[in-house]
């Protein structure tokens, strides 16, 4: 297949909560059955067990429902922060986990802005757990299986610039249906899953709502960058704190065979003074 | 009831089982490094291994010379004795257990022979703790464990073979069934700090008795002499 | 007395850690631990690495001062230091490899490079440090044994080391914090901060200070010796200088980033934060600031403990307890994750003591006094408990060795179930369907749906209801309407077509319940009452009944079938046909029971009805997934 930068659209106005990409995603997938564990909160919440879920929202007319799936960020936060490179951002697009590397640190749980990642606690070996984007089957020009399933084709998979495409021709032929707004598009620096809706979407569980555009990796890596300049200009600094001082000690002792004076009292106020230095490096 | 049974059987006998499995361990390498401290103060060096085994082994198995003093009260204490060794590792019931508990299984012990063996140490029970009790010298030699070890150890019996055979059961079955599981669990507590100890500890008693006669002739007077009983009878 | 039950409690907590190390191997993290996806760092990373770092920060400070700034005033301090530090990051290498969930794989990041993760730095940066922190170390045991040649290579290298060290830290202290600037919308803005790293360094310098100064003066109270005081007080007013700084720092980011209305603003986050720096900064810097306190052993141990409580809270805050208002989660520790840190804390202490013993850590602690503390401790050779305790040689063996023994049991006992077996779904019990007042609605968004009505608003609705059953079996606040007179007059068979749907009656009983047998919604529960059983057979006489052949073991696998005594059980025309039904005893979860029976039903129904009616075989024509409306709504609809 030679699409790039693959992505999926859900239109929520379409969507009639069946579940089908559900089911058909855990078939796809191989997922175990799924069970009220004590960490599943609701059953019909991602889990182990469940990669995509639909979940209900209701509004004053009937209820929207949204599905729930990794949403595959341009620059995704859990990709940066691995600390084996577990998780991938492969050229098509799909954000993919590799099993056999994962060390089970879980800090991509805690830095995923969207909440996706789950854990298989239940297991004495834990992986996580997450929406590949069915990752061997489009590879092989095939779609993923929930957008397969879906029989109102309210989720669709394509290229990404066409599916943003497709997403304002939808809101701008019917201005006073859709929300003027394609969610994914520019949060976070953009994701590969894209929603267009009728009523306002909350894609996360997380009080603040997420408006930024800037990606989640800059927030680290600005400071990552500064780390070897860090390093090296405190061991630097070290040296050269230590050579003044012992040359200012060695002729504090010369002067003090003939003054007679106590060389500590001395040094104990210089290490104070020279705490500061030392910190202001590393700001 | 049966929460108490359940209680018994579970946090009640996990504590039991692994504080006697570890507690045998310590005392094995606190008996070792004593008799290491032991064997640097005497004046041969040497560890009398080999005799110690063999010690082991003799004293393992009943010397029909010893049925001639008190012939009755040597063959209940070896009736007592293989009760005690095969009924609880053999008996079809525990056997299920360890299969639902760890996967291991092993095969069982025919019932009428478990339930021979079971009467057989209730009876032998018996005449050893009635024995304690009426013969002199025993009485004179007799500390608490001595009585209530072998009491304890009846009662499982007793109960256990209620527990198999609830037909001639007087009790409730859950009742028998946590006196069982609680004396038990008793026994598994007791065995690293009583006598019961010997269960591990009976090849090292060989070698201590072996390396006994290495240590200076009047060691015991110093013990005394440390411990400022000079006087007082031993 | 005062060290042998310093060490007691010191191997009693050990103890509780071995037990439940062995289960989370066989079982997995999530067997012990109460974490959660929304919570996935726990006490172990927060507690046993974030908060552990900061604390062995004593290693990079003390070592600075004394060999960069060669302030020989410390010098009596440096090696504890270098100790405390050594011990505190192995605990945070042994945590680690607890935490993770594939603790095997916690050597991966030596080969697996990933140069744009902050972990990845700190997780390098830790382990090149213990190195340093070990080579730093061996000065002292190569002292102790006497390895001449060694120790002057060692010595050598020292500056080298020292300032490889410092590099380090500075490096991990910092990328600790740099670690939560990836969760900007789980922290609360109080604690989330792009100064984050900076505040983690210069706290950790702070904290570091009153680490060493708490275990110096504890190790010299343990061993009844005076303390080097002029370190210690020297150490406190660096303290206080870098906490200054600290807090000026932490006040001035949240001022200038328009977040001070959050201080104020009466929350449990405010709280926490205020207590937070109450313990960490205004407590040490106000006391510390006086010399008087800084000059008294007692008062140095006590501002001590309490500004490192306070830098553990922060460091907690940032990595899980600031995160729970914003993420609507709750966590608590279990007692199992509590026995784990403890217990690494706890043989980390042991080994500290043993260096002091042996090691000669402290100059001011000698063979004499070590020999001299530990002779207060032992008992009257002729007492009863020397048997126990102190017999012959061994006396200090035998009680610390019973006292950890105890613990593991203890331990072992105390575990859950889901610890000891392996982690089960947790069990949700059902309850009866309620019978409400339903109305029929078309709305225009899907099919025409049925609604439950509120009994205050079916009062004066006026349309036409009628009744149906509110099948919820688990109260979670979504349930199917369904109407059983309708599916009555549907199904043949007249009186007896109740057995069409009703496939196991209880004794005496014509048309059992769902949920009496389906007990919990989505497991398989045991139905078999063997107490009831027992009483109806009479007692212990009746085992025999289903139990035959006395004395083999009794499991249920040689009893009879239930209808061999019940025939009938279980109706002839049901069409719900279980396999394996003869001595099946643990019926399936009640959702699952429910879709077996409605689903099938369904499906075979939908080619007899009409078009419009082709939905009876989807989710939503039973699931209408509405809350009861209220009133309001309900007159709009009209």
């Amino acid at each position: 297949m030679s699409v790039r930068n693959l992505a999926i659209l859900t239109d929520v106005t379409l969507c009639t909560g069946c579940e089908s990409c559900v089911v058909a995603c855990q078939q796809a997938n191989g997922l175990p059955a799924e069970k009220p564990w004590r960490w599943v909160k609701q059953i019909d919440d991602l889990s182990s067990a469940r990669w995509t879920t639909i979940r209900a929202v209701p509004q004053d007319d009937c209820t929207r429902y949204v599905r729930r799936q990794c949403r595959h960020c341009l620059d995704p936060e859990c990709v940066s922060v691995c600390i084996v490179g577990a998780l991938k951002k492969t050229p098509e697009g799909p954000v993919t986990y590799d099993r056999d590397i994962c060390i089970g640190c879980r800090y991509c749980l805690i830095a995923c802005p969207w909440e996706i990642p789950r854990y298989s606690w239940e297991d004495t070996v834990p992986y996580v757990q997450k929406c590949d984007f069915c990752y061997s089957r489009v590879v092989d020009g095939e779609v993923p299986a929930c957008v397969e399933a879906c029989p109102t084709q309210a989720t669709i998979f394509g290229d990404r610039d066409e599916l943003l495409a497709e997403a304002h021709r939808r809101i701008a032929a019917e201005p006073d249906k859709y929300v003027d707004k394609v969610w994914g598009e520019t949060e976070v620096g953009g994701t590969s899953v894209l929603y267009i809706s009728d009523v306002d979407l909350n894609l996360t569980d997380l009080e603040v709502g997420i408006s930024s555009e800037e990606p989640m990796p800059h927030r680290t890596t600005k400071i990552l960058h500064k780390m070897p300049t860090v390093f090296v200009g405190m061991a630097a600094l070290m040296g050269g704190v230590h050579w003044v001082i012992r040359r200012r000690q060695e002729l504090m002792t010369g002067a003090a065979a003939t003054a007679k004076t106590g060389p500590t009292d001395g040094t104990t106020g210089s290490s104070e003074n020279e705490e500061s230095p030392a910190e202001e490096n590393n700001a | 009831m049966s929460e108490w049974l359940l209680w018994a059987r579970g946090p009640m006998f996990r504590f039991a089982m692994l504080l006697m499995v570890l507690g045998v361990i310590r005392l094995v390498v606190l008996s070792l490094l004593n008799l290491v401290a032991v064997s640097r103060m005497a004046g041969d060096k040497r560890i009398p291994i080999a005799t110690a085994l063999r010690g082991t082994a003799g004293w393992l198995f009943p010397r029909w010379g010893a049925l001639t003093g008190h012939p009755v009260l040597t063959l209940a204490s070896m009736i007592f004795h293989l009760a005690m060794i095969i009924t609880p590792i053999f008996l079809g019931a525990h056997i299920l257990l360890w299969q639902r508990g760890l996967g291991l299984s092993w095969p069982a012990l025919a019932q009428p022979l478990a339930d021979a063996l079971t009467l057989a140490g209730i009876v032998a029970g018996v005449v050893l703790i009635v024995q304690r009790i009426f013969a002199r010298a025993s009485r004179e030699l007799s500390r608490l464990q001595d009585y209530l070890l072998p009491v304890l150890i009846t009662i499982i019996f007793a109960t256990g073979y209620l527990a198999m055979h609830p037909g001639s059961d007087p009790l409730s079955y859950e009742a028998v069934m946590l006196i069982h599981v609680v004396c038990g669990n008793l026994l598994l507590f007791a065995l690293p700090f009583s006598k019961l100890s010997h269960v591990m500890l009976f090849p090292i008693t060989r070698l201590v008795s072996e390396m006994g006669w290495h240590l200076a002739p009047d060691a015991g007077q110093r013990v005394a002499a440390t411990l400022h009983k000079e006087d007082q009878p031993i | 007395m005062k060290l042998r039950f310093t060490k007691t409690i010191l191997w009693l907590v050990a103890g509780l850690a071995p037990a439940v190390l062995v289960m989370r191997v066989i079982h997995g993290p999530g067997s012990v631990t109460a974490l959660t996806d929304i919570i996935p760092w726990g006490l172990w990373k927060g507690g046993g690495v974030v908060a552990l770092v900061a604390i062995g920060g004593a290693g990079f400070t003390v070592a600075m001062l004394v060999y960069i700034f060669n302030c020989q005033l410390f010098k009596p301090v440096v090696r504890g230091a270098v100790l405390l530090a050594l011990l505190c990051y192995s605990s945070v290498g042994l945590g680690l490899t607890v935490d993770i969930g594939i603790w095997w794989r916690i050597v991966f990041p030596v080969w697996h490079w990933q140069l744009h993760s902050v972990l990845f730095e700190v997780a390098w940066c830790i382990m090149l440090y213990l190195v340093v922190l070990s080579l730093e170390f061996s000065h002292t045991v190569l002292a102790r044994i006497g390895w001449q040649r060694m120790l002057s290579a060692i010595e050598k290298l020292t500056m080298v080391i020292v300032i490889a060290g410092i590099s380090l830290s500075t490096l991990h202290q910092s990328s600790l914090g740099t670690l939560f600037l990836a969760t900007p919308f789980r922290l609360h803005p109080l604690w989330h901060t792009d100064f984050l790293p900076l505040l983690f360094f210069i706290s950790a310098i702070g904290i570091g200070c009153l680490t060493i100064s708490v275990a110096t003066l504890f190790v010299h109270w343990l061993y009844e010796k005076a303390a080097p005081m002029r370190a210690v007080s020297g150490l406190g007013a660096i303290c206080a200088v870098t906490m200054t700084l600290y807090g000026i720092l932490r006040f001035a980011d949240i001022i200038a980033s328009g977040k001070a209305g959050l201080l104020v603003n009466p929350s449990w986050d405010a709280v926490n934060f205020w207590f937070e720096i109450l313990l960490s900064v205004v407590i040490p810097v106000a006391l510390l600031s006086q010399k008087r306190f800084r000059v008294s052993p007692a008062a140095m141990f006590w501002i001590g403990v309490t500004a490192t409580v306070g830098l553990t809270l922060n460091r907690v805050n940032v990595s899980g307890l600031a995160t729970l208002s914003l993420t609507h989660a709750t966590y608590m520790p279990s007692w199992t994750e509590w026995a784990v840190s403890a217990g690494i804390l706890a043989a980390a202490g042991l080994i500290f003591l043993f260096c002091v013993e042996n090691l000669g850590l402290y100059a001011s602690i000698g063979a004499e006094d070590v020999k001299r503390a530990r002779a207060a401790g032992s008992l009257d050779p002729a007492d009863w408990r020397t048997t126990f305790f102190s017999a012959h040689r061994h006396g200090e063996a035998r009680l610390y060795s019973l006292v950890f023994v105890a613990a593991i049991a203890g331990s072992f006992a105390g575990l859950s179930d889901d610890a000891v077996f392996g982690v089960e779904p947790v069990a949700t019990s059902t309850s009866s369907p309620r019978r409400v007042q339903v109305v029929k609605r078309d709305n225009g968004c899907s099919a025409p749906f049925t609604v439950a009505l509120r009994d205050d608003v079916a009062a004066h609705s006026g349309a036409a209801t009628s009744m149906a059953l509110m099948v919820d079996g688990n109260r979670n606040g979504r349930y199917v309407l369904f109407d059983h007179e309708a599916h009555e007059t549907r199904v043949e068979g007249g009186s007896n077509g109740c057995a069409r749907c009703h496939h196991m009656n209880r004794p005496l009983d014509s048309a059992t319940s769902c949920f009496e047998c389906h007990r919990d919604e989505y497991l398989a529960v045991d139905l078999f009452d063997h107490q009831i059983h027992e009483i109806h057979t009479g007692g212990n006489h009746g085992c025999i009944r289903c139990h035959p052949g006395a004395g083999s073991p009794r499991t249920r696998a040689n009893t009879p079938e239930c209808t061999s005594c019940h025939p009938n059980m279980r109706p002839g025309n049901t069409r719900v046909q279980v396999a394996d039904a003869g001595k099946r005893d643990r019926p399936s979860g009640y959702m699952q029971a429910m879709h077996g029976l409605c689903i099938e039903c369904h499906r075979e129904r939908k080619a007899t009805l009409p078009v419009e009616r082709q939905g009876i075989d989807q989710c939503a024509g039973c699931h209408g997934d509405l809350p009861a409306i209220s009133g309001a709504v309900w007159q709009s609809w009209l």
